[in-house]
């Protein structure tokens, strides 16, 4: 059955900017097409009526494949014990986990939310090829990965010398060489400084050996990743992330902006997971809320974009990051299992699991400020709700973060659980935002996929764009928001129908058909004249530092499943 | 009052695990005979009922209380798993070998295993007493492997008249186990209160990672961790019920996670390990 005709719901396509209008929506061999093109007599008619119809989900920042995400699974068994569902062929197979779940369950999981495409925002170049692995047996949704350039020798070297042209081609080759998506900084030298010194760096401290600082690293990758035009500049994780008092480092990094000098009006930074960086006081014990200050920052920052990092209380997480020193910190304040692994020459990462309790003031803390952010900045395009899965909570709880947002009722009823100290200081309980549907869409749907750079055929429903389509059992003009967010919960926890690629493969609630979705990734010119003195330099640095061989390091777009290569015009030498 | 017996007799060899977790008197109480013979069973993770596998006999219908019940396994196989899984009340007799996870998470009453048993008996218990007149596997009154110490056994008895493998009370937190023969590698590891009594032999580094709780081994010991320290000498010691009367040296560790447990160590059958600690303690007790 390829042709679908979904009609009388509710749309919401902040892209287009259909608010809530009743309209149908035509599918056609994958992508969306007029409704006057599709065959009634053929088509699957789906009657939407009452309900609201959205794009796919995007999730910008979730880490659902890579070595870190494996080591997190071998780590915790107990974290698949209670949890397993035996499959049900040929529709669906066995599911397991939690924080860490099977690669099944991430694809059904994110399906019966309504999502359809996510991005692993880690991965280190040379462990990349097991990512892909990964991203390949993950069903039904679409993927990317951002690689690892924070602590990467290579780069690094280029940098402190100053060849940026060089650097911009030595970045548009591991991105293609990797079949990667985008840029991704995690503490910015802080791997090379713990290896050496056994502490991080913040962002105006030299890191040793090169002498550059941390603030040079997103200067420089910033502008090259300008050169190179990507389509998502730069996924950045602030330096001093889990310290107390570490938001004014963020205000710092959100600065460096001004420095970068960009060549479209799309944003130049991302910064990812502020919650964990916007930490105000001096200590654990004095812990205040930064969220206020990172909100206003945005306003004088335009080409900043923020996700959030919400935090989940009462649920376990497991912490995993390429900050490899914070996730030392970490395992002594938690004293119980701790893992680190290093990349060789470019990346470091650690996994420490974690549980965020109700009662703790710091864990309040923790879980006002990335809602503080969200409802004082009020600007659903440029503030994108993740919970940096498993990070600061499960994926799976999306629905709650969202009710967060969406009703004060909601936050009230969940502030009495939450500890009282906490609370009284940060200015959550002050605030009255409530997002409405529409600004939900546009957090889920539009913004990511305009900050990916995917918005023509991602994250809305005009005709060329890819057939994603959820739909919520959810009247948004007889429930209100509001009051009733438990509905708005049940209904976005288990989507009605989910269409992807023009398949259905979720019918109320349950996985119905597995699929396999597609993997994007750029692979940026690089100027002849550049190419030779790229390749020697590869070719002597490989020698240098490396472990394997420069072609046994390139990834092969035969070695994805279905792999597909987002064009980029680059500026480098121009 | 009355007591009901009932006897399962297995109709075939079990070839693959089956199981049985059903099969405990809070199960039972108060439901008709022919109610019991429709009781869902797995073997080798398939859906089946009682009747399949086992022939029943006892009273037409058991009593409310499921104190009053006692089931009685007349052949065993090393294929029945979950025997006893979260009963609270009643006695479970298995009159021959019994499977992996006797008595998981079981809340009380009592378990009796003829035979011998395998892997996690009593992990993760709560209450309740077992006794097994064979051996039994690893982990033994343990934890699932990754859980936090002290998610093992959290209460009750438990004794077994045979050996026991590795890891027996891995990250116990109460309640006593007794070993009538030897034990395995790694006794206790990672427990943070309880008693282990190892009557007979025990193999390497008894203890690993405790914080609280003891372990008695009255036989040899391959290895002990430099991570615990020789505390003193005791001439005889009486734990829960069993009399040692030889010496035994009194170690405190794990001092790798600044634990308090204490391990002693049977001095006459160790005397080669045990020397050089006890001219150690001889030193400081001249010094004061």
């Amino acid at each position: 059955m390829s042709e679908i005709l979904v009609k009388n719901g509710f749309v919401y396509d902040p892209i287009n900017g259909i608010n809530g209008e009743v309209l149908d929506i035509a599918v056609k061999d994958g992508k969306i097409v007029d409704p006057s093109q599709i065959d009634l007599s053929k088509a699957l008619v789906v009657d939407a009526r009452g309900k609201v119809v959205m794009p796919g989900g995007i999730d910008i920042h979730s880490h659902i494949a890579g070595p870190k995400v494996n080591l997190g699974r071998l780590m915790r068994p107990e974290d698949h014990y209670l949890t397993n569902r035996p499959h049900d062929l040929p529709r669906r197979r066995a599911e397991t986990g939690l924080t860490v779940p099977n690669v099944f369950r991430i694809g059904y999981d994110y399906a019966r939310m309504g999502y359809t495409l996510v991005v692993e925002p880690a991965t280190p170049p040379i462990g990349t090829r097991h990512t892909h692995e990964e991203l390949d047996d993950i069903p039904v949704i679409d993927k990317a990965a951002f690689v690892l350039v924070d602590s990467n020798w290579l780069a690094l070297d280029l940098i402190a010398e100053g060849s940026r042209e060089l650097l911009a081609a030595y970045l548009a080759w591991l991105l293609s060489a990797t079949k990667t998506y985008a840029l991704k900084l995690v503490d910015p030298g802080s791997d090379v400084a713990w290896v050496i010194t056994g502490r991080g760096v913040d962002l105006d401290e030299q890191i040793p050996v090169y002498n550059i600082t941390p603030r040079d690293i997103i200067r420089e990758i910033g502008s090259a990743a300008q050169m190179l035009n990507l389509p998502h500049k730069l996924h950045v994780h602030c330096n001093r992330l889990g310290y107390p008092g570490n938001y004014l480092t963020t205000l710092k990094t959100m600065e460096v902006t001004r420095d970068i000098s960009r060549v479209s009006e799309s944003p130049a930074l991302h910064i990812t997971h502020v919650q964990f960086t916007g930490y105000k006081g001096d200590s654990w014990s004095t812990l205040e809320s930064g969220g206020e200050d990172i909100a206003k920052a945005m306003k004088v920052n335009p080409y900043v974009t923020l996700d959030l990092g919400q935090v989940i209380l009462g649920r376990s997480a497991t912490t995993m990051t390429a900050d490899a020193s914070f996730e030392y910190v970490l395992y002594h304040l938690t004293r119980w299992k701790w893992a680190n692994a290093d990349a060789e020459v470019e990346a470091a990462a650690g996994v420490v699991p974690f549980k965020y309790r109700k009662r703790s003031y710091v864990n309040t803390v923790q879980w006002a400020i990335g809602l503080e952010v969200a409802l004082i900045a009020r600007d659903p395009w440029r503030v994108v709700p993740t919970t940096d899965h498993p990070n600061a909570g499960p994926f799976v709880d999306y629905p709650v973060m969202f009710s967060w947002l969406v009703s004060r009722r909601a936050r009230e009823e969940y502030m009495k659980k939450v500890s009282r100290g906490a609370l009284k200081r940060t200015a959550l309980p002050s605030l009255d935002a409530e997002f409405s549907l529409y600004d939900v869409a546009i957090m889920t749907r539009a913004a990511p996929a305009r900050l990916l750079g995917l918005d023509k055929f991602k994250g809305h429903l005009g005709v060329g764009a890819d057939a994603d389509i959820a739909i919520y059992d959810l009247n948004p003009r007889e429930v209100d928001l509001s009051r009733d967010y438990e509905k708005f919960i049940n209904a976005f926890r288990r989507a009605w129908l989910v269409i992807k690629s023009g398949e259905v493969v979720v019918r109320e609630g349950e996985v119905v058909k597995t699929v396999y979705g597609r993997t994007y990734y750029v692979e940026p010119e690089i100027p002849s004249e550049l190419r030779k003195e790229l390749d020697s330099f590869l070719e002597r640095k490989f020698k240098e530092y490396y472990s394997i061989a420069l072609e046994s390091f390139l990834i092969k777009e035969h070695e994805l499943r279905n792999a597909v290569k987002i064009p980029v015009s680059t500026v480098v030498g121009g | 009052m009355s007591s009901a017996a009932y006897t399962l007799h297995l109709k075939v060899k079990p070839t693959v695990l089956i199981d049985a977790r059903n099969i405990t008197p809070d199960r039972f109480a108060g439901r008709e005979l022919s109610d019991l013979r429709s009781i869902v069973v797995l073997e080798g993770g398939r859906r089946t009922l009682l009747s399949e596998l086992f022939e029943i006999d006892g009273p037409e219908k058991a009593p409310a209380d499921p104190g009053q019940i006692t089931i009685t396994f007349e052949r065993g196989s090393d294929k029945l798993c979950f025997i006893g899984y979260r009963m609270s009340k009643g006695k479970i007799v298995v009159r021959g070998d019994a499977g992996h996870l006797v008595g998981y998470k079981m809340r009380g009453g009592s378990i009796v295993v003829e035979g011998s048993a395998r892997d996690y008996v009593g992990a993760k218990m709560r209450d309740g007493t077992i006794e097994v007149y064979g051996s039994v596997g690893h982990r033994l009154g343990g934890k699932l492997p990754g859980e936090k110490p002290g998610k093992g056994m959290r209460g009750g008895a438990i004794t077994i008249h045979g050996n026991a493998g590795s890891e027996v009370g891995v990250g116990m937190e109460r309640g006593a186990i007794v070993i009538e023969g030897g034990a395995g590698n790694l006794v206790g590891s990672d427990m943070l209160g309880g008693s282990i009594v190892v009557k007979g032999d025990c193999g390497l580094y008894p203890g690993a990672g405790m914080s609280g709780g003891r372990i008695i081994v009255g036989g040899r010991v391959d290895a002990i961790l430099p991570s615990f320290y020789a505390d003193s000498m005791m001439p005889s010691i009486s734990v829960r019920g069993v009399k040692f009367d030889k010496p035994f040296m009194l170690f405190i560790g794990d001092v790798v996670v600044g634990g308090r447990g204490l391990l002693y160590v049977s001095y006459d059958d160790n005397r080669e390990l045990l020397d050089y600690y006890k001219s150690l303690i001889e030193e400081v007790g001249v010094e004061v």
